[in-house]
């Protein structure tokens, strides 16, 4: 599994003694600050620093909710290019990250809006052909072709988070897999913390339901 | 959530603020054993007396284990290379529309000043026209809407001779 580097680490209270990620964190959100101030001043290096340091996680946020490769890349790329047009605007009072994954996750309910389609493609549904073009597109992806078990795998994800809202699956995937905190997310969502929370508590018991439903099934 | 008969539902509330600060994307996977270990003395001896919150972790515990499988796309080499490109045609695009409007910005006041000239004589034309279609018509200007035939009238009933058909 691709595993999305983080722009900040996240504190763990009682289990991380140092706060050296707590420290990095703000270094490189202070690193953000000064990279914007010259990109508002149309220092275009200042703004490629930008795409490098923050592609990863842009797509990471985007995959979470729309599972197309093509339709992720065509909205991070929206994303920067949004970005860098109204980067004169942003005053920075919240942070440069969340303001982009903000933009990021806004574009993809206007593109799931303006398709109407089904945000995640269980591969079950595929066709043959579909399926195939579908893996060759991940291939690609990370330049390791995937195995028939991790294909199956994958599959068996995208059949468990079917089940779920597109909100909640969004939300499930920002915390569980690519490590973003309760209170991202909320900035992101521009929802309050507390019903990120509940939402996230809701949403493990139904996969949890299902994963123990699967178990039972196949004995 | 947090049951409200339990008496531990500080402990509660603060081992599942906890639980969201568990680091998510670890590269091995723990087991529910594994995270207790690592949990703070007062939150691990909460866990072995709240089954609500034991519930809690396995369930966290499990939905990592099935999102493990999750495959997050990743940006190609190319992806820097291919944004600033479009920024750099976005920028293009807006120049020469830019271009476009600042030459009609420009010539604006003249095709004002020539739509007036335009305007004005169109108009002294149309008067002159008009003053020159009553001089001829000896005052009687303007078009007859209704203007009556003139031909011979006939009455239904006057009486007028009619040849006798005769067979």
């Amino acid at each position: 599994m691709a595993r999305v580097p983080k722009t900040e680490d996240v504190a763990l209270p009682g289990l991380r003694k140092d706060g050296s990620g707590v420290a990095s964190s703000s270094v490189r959100a202070e690193e953000d600050r000064d990279l914007v101030r010259r990109a508002q001043k149309d220092d275009k290096l200042a703004f490629e620093a930008l795409v490098e340091r923050h592609q990863s996680r842009v797509f990471a946020v985007a995959g979470g909710i729309l599972r197309n490769r093509e339709d992720v890349e065509d909205i991070a790329q929206q994303v920067f290019l949004k970005a860098y047009f109204s980067i004169k605007r942003f005053d920075q009072r919240a942070a440069f990250s969340t303001w982009l994954y903000k933009i990021t996750v806004n574009e993809c309910w206007d593109m799931l809006r303006k398709r109407k389609v089904r945000p995640l493609v269980v591969e079950a549904d595929l066709s043959e052909e579909q399926a195939q073009v579908y893996q060759a597109s991940s291939e690609q992806s990370d330049g390791r072709p995937d195995t028939s078990e991790q294909l199956a795998a994958r599959q068996q994800v995208e059949e468990l988070m079917s089940y779920l809202d597109e909100r909640d699956r969004a939300m499930l995937v920002m915390k569980e897999v690519q490590g973003f905190s309760v209170e991202e997310i909320a900035a992101i969502m521009e929802i309050n913390a507390n019903t990120v929370k509940v939402r996230l508590f809701r949403a493990r018991q139904k996969i949890t339901e299902r994963v123990r439903r699967r178990r039972g099934a196949t004995g | 959530m947090v049951n409200p008969l339990n008496r531990e539902n500080g402990n509660c509330e603060r081992f599942r603020e906890l639980l969201e600060t568990l680091p998510a994307g670890d590269a091995v996977r723990r087991s529910i054993e594994e995270w207790r270990a690592e949990l703070p003395e007062a939150e691990a001896r909460h866990l072995g007396n709240c089954p609500e919150c034991l519930q809690a972790l396995e369930e966290l515990v499990e939905t990592r284990e099935a999102l493990a499988g999750f495959a997050t796309p990743e940006p190609g080499p190319w992806f820097k290379t291919r944004v600033m490109a479009a920024i750099a045609a976005r920028e293009r695009e807006e120049e020469a529309t830019d271009g476009v409007w600042i030459y009609v910005r420009r010539l604006a006041p003249r095709v004002v000043a020539l739509s007036t000239l335009l305007l004005a004589l169109g108009g002294s034309w149309a008067v002159q026209q008009r003053s020159r279609d009553l001089a001829n018509g000896n005052g009687m200007g303007g078009d007859i809407v209704f203007d009556a035939a003139s031909g011979p009238t006939l009455y239904d009933d006057a009486p007028v001779s009619v040849p006798e058909v005769r067979p």
